[in-house]
């Protein structure tokens, strides 16, 4: 599933314009952008919360040469499943293979 | 609620946001935030990856079992195979957080210790 997907199933399960439903989640997706860039965090109960931490430096290589890099500190996006969602989709079975 | 943190944006915060962007009415602000999550709930108990371009994609990963070990009693414990949901932030979304116009590292780090466990 994609946003247009995404857009396409708001719009008809809540009878919403195209346009008025890509507002919708661009303001959600948005809204959680917003925080994370405060350093803020989000939590939507039972789908879970998004926050920021801190990613220590470390020295990397590059893959073909191997020269040191170093890379700095820094702020990544961390997502934590909430209890509904994570139980959920715990004990779906896998579909391929 | 429980301690003065920085800001922790819930559903009540996105549906004001919707009311005034969007024009929504109450209920229906509280409605389309309700649909844009439990369709991507659907799709992930579906076991469809949902991308969002330039915010990032949730995915359902396989975990497989293993034996762990009760710490207090030694015991040996089961952690049974299982699937867990995977958030893969989008470049953007990358870069947004980590530019330096962003909330500063230091205080953060301050906090990451205590932020760790929901309250």
């Amino acid at each position: 599933m994609n946003r247009d997907d995404l857009v396409h199933i708001l719009a008809v399960a809540r009878g919403l314009p195209k346009p008025a439903s890509r507002d919708v989640v661009d303001a959600v997706l948005g809204c959680v952008e917003e925080a994370l860039l405060e350093g803020g965090r989000v939590e939507l109960r039972g789908f879970g919360s998004f926050s920021t931490r801190i990613a220590g430096a470390y020295t990397g290589h590059h893959p073909q040469t191997g020269e040191p890099i170093p890379i700095p500190d820094r702020r990544v996006v961390v997502f934590k499943p909430g209890r509904a969602l994570a139980a959920a989709v715990a004990d779906t079975v896998e579909v391929e293979l | 609620m429980s301690r003065p943190d920085r800001m922790r944006m819930t559903r009540a915060e996105i549906v004001a946001r919707l009311r005034r962007d969007v024009g929504l009415s109450r209920t229906d602000a509280v409605d389309c935030l309700e649909t844009v999550l439990t369709t991507i709930h659907r799709s992930l108990v579906a076991g469809d990856d949902v991308r969002l371009t330039g915010f990032g994609q949730f995915s359902v990963r396989q975990r497989a079992g293993r034996m762990g070990v009760h710490p207090a009693t030694g015991k040996p414990v089961e952690h049974k195979a299982r699937r867990v949901v995977i958030f893969k932030p989008a470049r953007g979304l990358k870069e947004l957080v980590d530019q330096p116009s962003a909330a500063p590292v230091e205080e953060l780090s301050a906090n990451s210790q205590q932020d760790s466990e929901q309250p």
